[in-house]
């Protein structure tokens, strides 16, 4: 069965080309988890990296607000430059915006490359300097390590990296994906508005469909009231046949037919006087003659 | 009209019982027939007219309210109709709007987006 247009209307996209507001707030929901992410693993790197000096509780902000920019800039600029390509791409913005969307991707990259490098750094520093310089009269072990693939704050700093670059590419692809190509946009919109002109139509069907039912239902009343009447009919006359029938047996039984008749002449005047406006129109003739054809008696034909 | 939107038949009472009732009455007293016992059988036969006659009373105001009710269901229909109408035609209007303003983008001249480049 077709699905009920007017009770159950299709569900249609209010606006085109915009992205639907509550897709625009989880969007915004996820770079900001993002960034937090971002921030406490970066709070904890750079606590490793700048530690000689924050033991000494000195650049406490300082470093609070560079974690935050960082974080920040890692998650927002692969979606500006997902936001700009799209632009390119739709002929809203020009070419010469790719030269700044490169720009920002090196960008990305650079800080990227620097905080995995001082990450790298940090851990070999610490490593050479075999615990906290403020601490005097440490054991010094004397063989400075130089760089090793396998050291424990390379590896963490290469998982970092990739935490990094994964929230980046996230940010990135999610802009992409939710800003549509004009194109794409403006096609979607002569489809909705040819979508709804059908809808239109079919409503405008359904407005003629409805008033034929409701003139129908308006003759409803008058049908019924002719079939009341003939149903009424038809009871009068099962009931005439009763009191024939009732009637042809008394004089089958009564061998007088004086009295026969005076007995069919008396029921039939008691039924005249007790119904005289329930009488169906009928032939008088058939209601007259108590003779039903299954057994004529010929007393009955002259006085009815 | 079809079938299933006629409202339902009348069903006559049937009169087979009633006149098997009083031919076997007037069976057994066939010799005691006079004018006090066609009083009574005239009595029944009226008792029986007149609850056949309000069975069908019954019937016809059962009828006209199950009418009414369509009537006014259809009309209800009606007039949600004539609203999802008005409906579609405002979100026509819009869509027209945002096709317009799409094609405008298209076009290059678009009116929320000043190009700085």
């Amino acid at each position: 069965m077709a699905r009920d247009i007017v009770t159950r209307p299709p569900r249609l996209r209010p606006h085109v080309g915009h992205v639907s507001p509550f897709a625009h707030v989880m969007v915004y929901v996820l770079l900001v988890a993002m960034i937090a992410v971002d921030y406490i693993l970066l709070a904890q790197a750079l606590t490793l990296l700048l530690r000689n000096d924050s033991q000494y509780g000195s650049i406490g902000l300082q470093m609070y607000v560079i974690t935050l920019g960082i974080s920040l800039a890692v998650v927002t600029l692969p979606h500006v430059v997902a936001i700009l390509l799209r632009r390119v791409q739709a002929g809203v913005m020009s070419r010469r915006w790719i030269i700044t969307s490169v720009v920002l991707g090196l960008v990305w990259a650079a800080i990227l490359a620097a905080i995995t490098i001082a990450r790298i750094k940090a851990g070999i520093d610490a490593q050479n300097a075999g615990g906290l310089t403020g601490l005097v009269g440490g054991a010094q072990t004397a063989a400075p390590a130089g760089f090793s693939w396998t050291a424990p704050d390379t590896i963490m700093a290469f998982l970092m990296l990739g935490v990094l670059a994964t929230s980046g590419a996230l940010s990135f692809v999610v802009a992409w994906l939710t800003t549509k190509p004009l194109l794409t946009a403006a096609e979607k919109a002569h489809a909705q508005a040819a979508r709804l002109r059908l809808l239109r139509d079919r409503l405008h069907g359904e407005a003629v469909a409805a008033e034929e039912r409701t003139r129908l239902a308006l003759q409803l009343d008058a049908h019924d009231a002719v079939r009341y009447t003939g149903a009424r009919v038809t009871f009068h006359s099962r009931m005439d046949v009763v009191r024939a029938q009732l009637a042809t047996r008394l004089a089958q039984r009564e061998r007088d037919p004086e009295s026969t008749s005076q007995i069919i002449r008396e029921l039939r005047a008691r039924r005249s006087v007790e119904s005289p406006d329930l009488a169906p129109p009928l032939p008088p003739g058939a209601s007259a003659s108590p003779t039903s054809p299954s057994a004529p008696t010929s007393p009955t034909s002259p006085t009815a | 009209m079809p079938r299933r939107d006629r409202l339902t038949d009348y069903r006559v009472p049937a009169t087979g019982g009633l006149r098997r009732r009083l031919l076997r009455r007037l069976r057994r007293m066939r010799h005691a027939v006079d004018v006090e016992t066609l009083e009574v059988f005239e009595h029944e036969l009226a008792a029986f007219e007149r609850a056949g006659v309000a069975e069908l009373e019954r019937q016809r105001t059962r009828n006209v309210a199950a009418a009414s009710a369509r009537v006014a269901e259809a009309q209800a229909r009606q007039e949600l109709i004539r609203r999802a109408l008005q409906r579609a035609e405002d979100d026509i209007r819009r869509a027209d709007q945002d096709v317009e303003r799409l094609d405008a983008k298209l076009a290059g001249h678009d009116p929320d987006f000043h190009s700085y480049a």
